[in-house]
């Protein structure tokens, strides 16, 4: 059961006490993080610096009130990701998903294109194109999918760890992932068909 | 148990995601894996679901804290002068 990742190692004795070394380690181990899931989260380089402003000072500033039932690190996640929610309802209040025309009434998802892509060259495959496509379906995804996505597959986090960041059930942390990748491949597919000849149907 | 679940893609996809990240039993595993062995499509979903993923991941590795956003994080915290640990970049 030991974490042995250095996240695990912050003393959180030493953050209750506002320790500024404790801090500095928080800092290191997890900008990186919340500013990337910032950045997916809203997809502008300025918003994301707020969100990464926004979390270490609410983390700095309400650490005491952390009780220690999550990781440290679950903690700052779910203060990213509603400092995020919160800048896209500022930002963006009439914000419509559009790709989420692939489930159907009942909520399940449909694989609509059929083609396998996987043959095709890895230089094709990681191609800036790709990414930009990438990066353009995840901000296509609902805020609830895009955040399970991003915690689980970009992030890294387990199953029961993101669903605790969204404070969700972890069946309802699944469908949403699977909302997401399946969304993913369907917009991949739709770009990568156009490259194999004679594949589209 | 729940074996009639797995008859059908529709099922299979259901349980696509539980399999990549190896949430299935080994009875599951084993009959989705006879129906993936049997039926092109799900074998291209399947492929390209994993492949998807794994895209999404490298595309992960490009992106990393501008110093200058780093140092106004440490400033705005009062850490500005103690860090001196090894950025990530
Ligand atoms: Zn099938």
């Amino acid at each position: 059961m030991s974490n042995s990742n250095n996240a695990e190692a912050i003393d959180l004795a030493a953050l209750q006490r506002k320790d500024k070394r404790a801090f500095a380690q928080l800092v290191a181990a997890y900008s990186d993080k919340i500013y990337r899931l910032g950045l997916k989260m809203l997809a502008n380089e300025q918003d994301a610096e707020d969100v990464l402003q926004e979390t270490f000072l609410k983390a700095y500033h309400h650490i005491e009130t952390f009780e220690g039932r999550s990781k440290v690190s679950t903690w700052l996640y779910r203060i990213a990701v509603n400092e995020s929610l919160m800048l896209i309802r500022k930002r963006k209040p009439t914000h419509v998903n559009l790709a989420d025309g692939i489930e159907t009434v009942e909520g399940e998802v449909i694989p609509k294109q059929i083609v396998d892509w996987c043959c095709l060259p890895e230089q094709e495959l990681m191609s800036k194109e790709t990414y930009r496509i990438i990066n353009k379906g995840i901000q296509s995804l609902s805020d609830a999918n895009r955040a399970a996505f991003l915690l689980r597959d970009i992030e890294g986090l387990s199953t029961r760890e993101a669903a605790e960041v969204l404070q969700i059930s972890e069946s309802a942390l699944k469908i949403r992932l699977m909302r997401a990748r399946l969304t993913l491949r369907e917009a991949l597919t739709e770009y990568f068909a156009g490259k194999i000849p004679g594949t589209a149907r | 148990m729940n074996k009639h679940l797995l008859s059908g893609c529709q099922e299979i996809i259901k349980h696509i995601n539980a399999y990549i990240d190896g949430e299935l039993d080994s009875s599951q595993c084993a009959q989705l894996e006879a129906h993936i062995d049997a039926c092109t499509d799900c074998q291209i979903v399947f492929n390209t679901l994993k492949k998807t993923i794994q895209l999404c991941q490298g595309d992960r590795e490009q992106i990393s804290l501008p110093p200058e956003v780093r140092q106004r994080l440490l400033d705005s915290l009062g850490l500005g002068d103690e860090n001196d640990d090894k950025d990530a970049q």
